[in-house]
């Protein structure tokens, strides 16, 4: 026996007849407009007679016109369908790309601070080190503040290479707060978090 | 058997951090493999004919607990296939479903409820009796495919809270509580590193 193979959405993942009910209709359906006309006619003008039963649901009244020119795809067809293909290029945009400029942005600023990384390492499954890096540029004396984030937290810590302090244990959030309140020089944004993946 | 209903699935909510939600993935022993395989089959009679594409017998299966839960997801070549709470019924994915339609029964609703069943609500009564719907008999707590009036694929999972029988007479109220749906955390889970 052999196993369906259905086609999935590029954009949103799900069946392209479920396209219309999904996160991003209007994308997906520019999108299967430029791929392949002949499945974007199956799919979306489908979709206008489901819009169409949906108001008949609502509203009781038959939309005769609307079945009248349903085989041609002209963007008259329905109010709904000329914003639509106008829309549809905007957000595709707006959706799939701020993660990456963002990113960027915030390197930038933070190379021009003086920077403070916060590094959470998964060791064994529960177990967590906390490392702080970056502490040296502002003067402090890593001996001491090792001692001192032994003695706040409660736990192993220790000066592990040129500017970098390992506490053991997940500090992360209580660093957030003490870093700042322990050495007032330091701004809150100086500080960035980062969590080293585990391997699983 | 399938007692502990409701319990938490937390893909309903949308998000679904691997890292954050699998306590422990392991690859299953051969006779765990084939206990496996056995009762997919005793659950889906109808996933006979396809179990060895599948769940081919040479393919590891490997489990996912997951944290705070009893559930397990069973993976097969990187894919979620199904998942289970403690020893409850096999779930299946939508993805399993759509490749091998015929294995599990099919409830369809109306067009009316199709926004609902996408955000992962429970599937009630009239959408299921009222003209666009079609109700096939099941009893109570069997694992069921909602489809969608005049749609091919199968668009959530879940599971009758009322038998076919009670949903005709009472036709009020939850009929199939639903328990993974299209575009929820789990279906966004694919290509599962285990």
């Amino acid at each position: 026996m052999t196993l369906v193979t259905v086609q999935y959405c590029p954009v949103c993942t799900l069946p392209y007849e479920f396209c219309h009910v999904g996160p991003t209709p209007e994308e997906c359906k520019a999108k299967l407009k430029a791929l392949d006309e002949a499945m974007y006619e199956k799919y979306w003008s489908n979709v206008r007679i489901v819009a169409q039963k949906l108001d008949d649901l609502k509203l009781d009244n038959a939309a005769a016109p609307e079945g009248a020119d349903g085989a041609s795809t002209s963007a008259s067809a329905s109010g709904e369908q000329a914003p639509a293909t106008g829309e549809a290029a905007a957000p595709a945009e707006g959706e799939e790309k701020p993660k990456k400029p963002k990113k960027e942005k915030k390197k930038k600023s933070k190379e021009a601070i003086k920077q403070v990384t916060i590094t959470l390492e998964n060791r064994n499954k529960r177990k967590f080190t906390t490392s702080v890096e970056g502490l040296a540029q502002y003067g402090i004396d890593l001996k001491k503040a090792a001692k001192l984030f032994a003695g706040r937290f409660a736990c192993g810590s220790a000066v592990s290479g040129e500017d970098l302090i390992v506490i053991q244990g997940d500090c992360v959030d209580d660093l957030m707060d003490y870093l700042p309140e322990q050495f007032p020089e330091i701004s809150e944004d100086a500080i960035e978090f980062e969590e080293k993946k585990a391997s699983a | 058997m399938l007692t502990h209903f409701p319990f938490r699935f937390p893909w309903l909510l949308g998000r679904f951090n691997y890292k954050e939600e699998v306590a422990n993935a392991q690859q299953v022993k051969s006779s765990v493999h084939r206990a496996i395989r056995q009762k997919a089959v005793e659950q889906f009679p109808g996933l006979e004919p396809y179990l060895d594409e599948v769940m081919p017998k040479k393919d590891p299966i490997h489990l996912l607990k997951l944290r705070d839960s009893h559930l397990q997801l069973i993976v097969v070549n990187k894919e979620v296939l199904f998942f289970h709470d403690r020893d409850g019924p096999y779930m299946p994915t939508l993805r399993l479903v759509h490749k091998c339609p015929s294995m599990i029964t099919h409830q369809t609703v109306d067009i009316g409820a199709f926004p609902f069943v996408m955000r992962g609500v429970n599937v009630m009564a009239p959408g299921l009796t009222s003209k666009g719907g079609k109700l096939t008999p099941a009893p109570v707590n069997t694992v069921v495919a909602v489809m969608g009036e005049g749609k091919e694929h199968a668009m959530a999972i879940g599971i009758m809270k009322m038998s076919s029988d009670q949903i005709k007479s009472v036709n009020k109220g939850i009929a199939i509580e639903s328990v993974h749906f299209l575009n929820d955390g789990l279906w966004a889970y694919k290509n599962v590193d285990v």
